[in-house]
């Protein structure tokens, strides 16, 4: 196995579809995430923080890690190898609405013939019931049946997969998408996307990304209806269809292995990076326990702002995105 | 049938010293004792020995 030692490694969470005024669209946290790479050897970061709709441009050395999977390393039951190239599954949800079905496999069939994305095999799934709802300022969501995506997730992981991308269709209203686009509510795809992917990775403990699919309404409606809509939207007025961000995500995901078996561990890491107020998650509250730094970034404001702060030792908090990198600097330094 | 589900939940009980990490795995053992996998928790509020958290867990679903 490769030593990762004297590596120094940041993880960067942006949450998502809590409104957060960087990462709070889609691929728009992706300058910050740049910019914190640049200063480590490695930051991890979830999809939400780099995915922008049909590209992705994250460095190199920024790896995909989907939520859950950041849960299980914090909690010490997984490690992380370092990023490989993966053969990637698809679940694909056969909706009724053939122009966004077709969107969707020919942005597969670029990907694979243009970019080189290694695709296993697609699996259908049937339409899915899909309940989304507003509940403590943030998009909440049931879904009453899910065994079909598991069925199609073990199929393919039994054909070689190494990372699974599902891509569904999720039902929004368009006076929501409206008050998105103009920076008045979270993003409403995101909750269930992240509960998608992080169910997925639950089960499987697999790499694993969500993208929508976007029917012809939807396609009218960021397309052709939303030039005047917030500039940090921009991306989904540009992409027909966002599966491209994920294959480009999990192309080189680290794989997640057992405790021990992985080449970056809890205690490789240095310090977390968050938005303002942003420390009610299972990976900040451990960071918290272990005394790794956690740098809170208070000019990403979201939801959370109006909720009591959370204090701690550890917590260094900066104004900018270019403060933390300034704080991870000096952390890096005083290390050598 | 196995589905997943959102909602609030109230814990209490907990010593003005306990931890955000404390409060997490209670979370988790509260669910996992109604046979139910905890997937996304976020803390909303934590003071006094009591603590709200939005928990999403898969849970089994009798219905065929």
């Amino acid at each position: 196995m490769k030593t990762r030692k004297n590596k120094f490694i940041v993880v960067s969470i942006i949450p998502t579809g809590i409104r957060c005024s960087v990462g709070g669209y889609i691929g728009d946290a992706t300058l910050a995430t740049n910019k914190i790479a640049a200063a480590c050897d490695y930051v991890i970061t979830n999809p939400n923080a780099v995915n922008a709709g049909a590209f992705n441009f994250k460095e190199k050395n920024v790896l995909y890690v989907e939520g859950a999977a950041i849960d299980n390393f914090f909690e010490k039951k997984i490690d992380l190898l370092l990023p490989q190239k993966n053969r990637i599954g698809i679940i694909l949800e056969k909706i009724d609405d053939k122009i966004g079905l077709r969107y969707a496999l020919k942005a597969i069939e670029a990907f694979q013939k243009v970019v080189g994305i290694d695709i296993v095999s697609v699996e259908y799934i049937p339409p899915t019931a899909k309940i989304i709802r507003l509940q403590e300022g943030q998009f909440c969501a049931d879904i009453p049946n899910i065994d079909p995506i598991f069925h199609a997730a073990q199929k393919l992981l039994n054909k070689g997969a190494d990372a699974l991308a599902i891509s569904t269709h999720i039902p929004i209203r368009k006076k929501f998408l409206r008050q998105y686009q103009r920076g008045l509510m979270p993003n409403p795809y995101g909750l269930l996307e992240a509960l998608l992917s992080h169910t997925i990775t639950h089960i499987f403990n697999v790499p694993t990304a969500h993208a929508p699919i976007l029917t012809k309404s939807d396609l009218d409606t960021y397309l052709f209806d939303s030039f005047s809509s917030d500039a940090r939207s921009a991306f989904e007025n540009i992409s027909g269809t966002y599966i491209g961000s994920v294959l480009l995500g999990l192309d080189n995901a680290p794989r997640l292995v057992s405790k021990g078996k992985g080449e970056i561990k809890l205690n490789d890491i240095a310090a977390v990076v968050l938005p303002s107020n942003c420390l009610r998650s299972i990976p900040a509250a451990i960071a918290l326990e272990c005394g790794i730094p956690i740098i809170e970034v208070s000019e990403n404001k979201n939801i959370f702002d109006r909720l009591p702060t959370i204090r701690g030792k550890n917590i260094l908090r900066v104004r900018t995105y270019e403060d933390a990198v300034e704080k991870i600097s000096d952390l890096r330094a005083n290390l050598t | 049938m196995r589905g997943i589900q959102t909602k609030k939940i109230k814990l209490t009980g907990f010593p003005p010293s306990a931890t955000l990490a404390a409060v997490f795995r209670r979370a988790k053992e509260v669910l996992k004792q109604d046979n139910k996998i905890p997937i996304r928790m976020i803390l909303l509020d934590h003071k006094k020995g009591c603590a709200n958290l939005l928990v999403s867990f898969i849970y089994e679903n009798e219905k065929k």
